[in-house]
């Protein structure tokens, strides 16, 4: 069974190019990011989908791959991104009820743990000062910051462990979400890669924060780490060696350990989230201040009810027996310490190397680039702006066009084919008289003269007196099931791909009396920033304006994800019930005025 | 009361999240050594011997060469790997044989081990041969010794001091 996306298989073909292959090509675009969580078709059902989607000429096997296995490959990673996102549903639903859409941590995960960096900063630099480099001096200056300093001191400390821990949850749910909904290839590749060397900076910066404690955990961990590390052909000496008994260890150690722990890990952290954000359009890196303030509230109870503790003192001449681990950061020691070094170090890296991989993994197929033509484009920059990915830079125009001026250049490799730079675009409204509307930034497989035919011929097919036009997002819920004698849909790319001129065309022009948009659930957006741009061009905070002369209660608009459709079909409902009883009172108005003036004539 | 029912959800998710928090950032209890388990350690450093003999140089050579260069004993670099063998109670513990460090075979043979092995009285032999084919180790040393449990009894031979230690 093949996953219903059918406004694509509906869409007629363009002219260059024979609408089979065009279908496929989109068909394989959508189908990689293929399921909402919420949505009711069973994972099965997505691997049966996916299996079938493979037709065009951009499946993107390699000459090396059989296409059987790239296929089985591709369904594998298919069902696995759909199962887990089905696991993720109700947590993200419960989240949604709680929080609501716009506070739901779910989509401030990655916020969420640069916020939790913030505290572990800020706590760190206190912790810092009281803090003895020395053998001897580390486990006593720790020890008095927990107990005799408990009201500050250990608060902090408590506050600095959870507030870490609690990263290690944010950051691997953010890893797990953007694999799940296929956001580590094409635009999103080089935050993924950017991001895997954080994990291992974060865990190293937890390991070595657990070390300078020097109680009987940093004991256990230093000698397991250091055994690890002897296994990698990087030390002449075995490092262990330093740990063989109470009077081997140094304080010297304990200054590599703090210079390690406080400054060039910390450092090179910062770095690589800094290089994580490079690549993103208004990267949002702080969670609203609700959700802060309350995650904060929720550490500092936690750290006040369960203050962290020292394990006792280290002793190299006895070996701990019992330990609490601190299972957000070691778990992988336990099976260190039952495994031989090589099986955890392959464990490691093969576990890095694949997630560096992922990013290349062959998919269904790549949806073209937006396109410029420069004798429609002025340069304006708003495609710039508005483009989720920062693929849209802005050159000086050559001298073969206009003498001045600059002009939107794409970057293939970043672009995701959203379309939201042909929505933002001037040129692309639909009132300009011409045979073929030509866009200054267009998707060269959803142009917006496309649309603007489409629209035409499905809107023109209506016979109603209440024509309802529903603009739908391809990741959002499906819509095509609202076809019907006064409904007429199109699914976008995304719905910000839709110029609001389009709605003021279609409304002024009466080709229909009502607009339906739909787009990703609220906080969900497939291209990050589409709903977000929709509603304030609506609300005329963003350019292109809808312009005001346009009646606002003719326009619906309904974030709804992939399974929701019945919100969106009764939003229709509700609007062609609104247009209906509009319509009626016009015409009685009309009849009454009709009725006024043959009555006037009359009498 | 919709304000209500969300705000309690939220204290709810707030809780949740806190309680995964205090509970996962230490149980369960790992238990790394049983009670009644110790733990040997063995550290080696030593050079093993030269592979090849050394030679005196002649005084003819000896005058050819610059004031600062005049060794009168050359040896050749590549040293010979070094191995150890612990024997507990009779029963054979651990039997290795590690390269010379550098690029030249020419550093000193790194050995390191950690065992996990019952506490009480037990026999412990130790033996470690630095000049090759030679069946007879070079060094070695046995020793009764009583483990406490969780004790650390650690088997030290540097080649500085050139003997084994028992800590």
């Amino acid at each position: 069974m093949q996953r219903p996306v059918p406004s694509f298989a509906a869409f007629p073909a363009p002219a260059h190019a024979p609408g089979g292959i065009v279908r496929a090509r989109l068909h394989g675009a959508c189908g990689s990011i293929p399921l909402h969580p919420r949505s009711a078709i069973a994972p099965a059902q997505a691997l049966a989908g996916a299996l079938d989607l493979h037709h065009g000429r951009d499946g993107g096997a390699g000459p090396t791959v059989s296409p059987d296995l790239l296929r089985r490959g591709r369904a594998v990673l298919r069902w696995l991104q759909s199962t887990v996102r089905h696991g993720l549903a109700p947590l993200e639903a419960w989240m949604d009820a709680a929080f609501g859409a716009a506070a739901n941590p779910f989509h401030y995960l990655g916020a969420l743990t640069i916020f939790f960096f913030w505290i572990v900063l800020v706590t760190g630099i206190y912790l810092y000062v009281f803090y003895h480099t020395s053998v001897h001096g580390a486990y006593a200056s720790v020890e008095y910051l927990t107990r005799q300093q408990w009201y500050l001191g250990g608060v902090l400390r408590s506050l600095h462990r959870y507030a870490a821990d609690a990263a290690v949850i944010t950051l691997t749910l953010h890893l797990i979400r953007h694999f799940a909904y296929d956001h580590f290839r094409g635009a999103h590749r080089f935050s993924w890669l950017t991001g895997v060397p954080t994990l291992w900076l974060v865990a190293i910066l937890g390991i070595t924060g657990y070390w300078l404690v020097w109680d009987r955990l940093a004991q256990y961990l230093a000698v397991l780490t250091t055994e690890l590390l002897d296994r990698l052909p990087v030390f002449a000496a075995p490092i262990a060696r330093n740990f063989l008994t109470p009077d081997s260890l140094s304080d010297r150690f304990f200054t590599l350990l703090a210079f390690l722990h406080f400054l060039s890990l910390p450092l090179l952290l910062a770095g690589f989230i800094w290089l994580h954000l490079q690549r993103i359009s208004r990267p949002v890196i702080n969670p609203p201040r609700p959700l802060a303030v309350g995650t904060l509230l929720a550490l500092l109870a936690l750290a006040l009810l369960h203050p962290a503790h020292s394990q006792g003192p280290a002793n190299l001449a006895s070996a701990p027996t019992t330990l609490h681990l601190d299972w957000f950061y070691l778990s992988i020691y336990p099976l260190a310490g039952h495994t031989p070094p090589a099986f955890v170090w392959t464990l490691l890296f093969a576990s890095t190397l694949l997630l560096c991989l992922l990013p290349w993994l062959p998919r269904a197929a790549h949806a073209p680039a937006a396109v410029v033509t420069p004798r429609w484009c002025n340069g304006c920059g708003r495609c710039v702006d508005d483009c989720p990915f920062n693929a849209i830079t802005l050159a000086p125009r050559p001298a073969a066009g206009k003498p001045r001026g600059k002009i939107a250049v794409v970057n293939p490799a970043l672009c995701a084919a959203c379309g939201i730079c042909a929505g933002a675009c001037p040129s692309s409204t639909p009132f300009r008289r011409v045979e073929e509307l030509v866009s200054g930034i267009d998707l060269p497989d959803f142009t917006i003269d496309r649309v603007r035919t489409v629209t035409g011929q499905r809107l023109a097919a209506l016979r109603a007196p209440v024509r309802i036009m529903v603009f739908g997002c391809r990741y959002a819920a499906r819509v095509e099931a609202l076809r019907s004698a006064d409904v007429a849909v199109l699914t976008l790319p995304c719905s910000a791909m839709l110029p609001p001129s389009f709605i003021e065309y279609l409304l002024r022009r009466r080709r229909a009396e009502g607009i339906v948009i739909t787009g990703c659930a609220a906080g969900e957006c497939n291209y990050r920033l589409g709903n977000r741009w929709v509603e304030e061009r609506l609300a005329r905070r963003r350019a292109p304006y809808l312009r005001p002369n346009v009646p606002r209660e003719r326009i619906a608009l309904i974030w709804a994800a992939a399974g929701e459709e019945a919100r969106v079909a009764a939003a229709v409902e509700r609007l062609r019930r609104r247009l209906r009883s509009a319509t009626l009172r016009t015409a009685a108005g009309a009849g009454l005025e009709a009725a006024a003036r043959g009555g006037g004539g009359h009498g | 009361m919709a304000r209500m029912v969300r705000g309690s959800l939220q204290v709810l998710a707030y809780a949740a999240f806190a309680t995964a928090l205090g509970f996962f950032s230490e149980r369960p209890a790992y238990t790394y050594l049983q009670p009644d388990r110790a733990v040997i350690k063995l550290s080696v450093d030593q050079y093993g011997r030269h592979v090849g003999k050394c030679r005196r140089r002649t005084p003819a050579e000896l005058a050819a060469l610059p004031e600062y260069d005049r060794v009168p004993v050359v040896c050749p670099r590549r040293r010979y790997p070094v191995r150890v063998a612990l024997r507990l109670d009779g029963r054979l513990l651990y039997d290795r044989t590690r390269a010379p460090a550098g690029l030249h075979h020419d550093g000193l043979s790194y050995i390191y081990a950690r065992f996990v092995v019952p506490a009480g009285r037990h026999r412990l032999q130790v033996s470690l041969w630095d000049d090759g084919p030679r069946a007879a180790p070079a060094r070695a040393r046995a020793m009764e010794i009583t483990l406490r449990p969780a004790q650390v009894f650690v088997i030290e031979f540097s080649s500085r001091h050139g003997v084994f230690v028992f800590r």
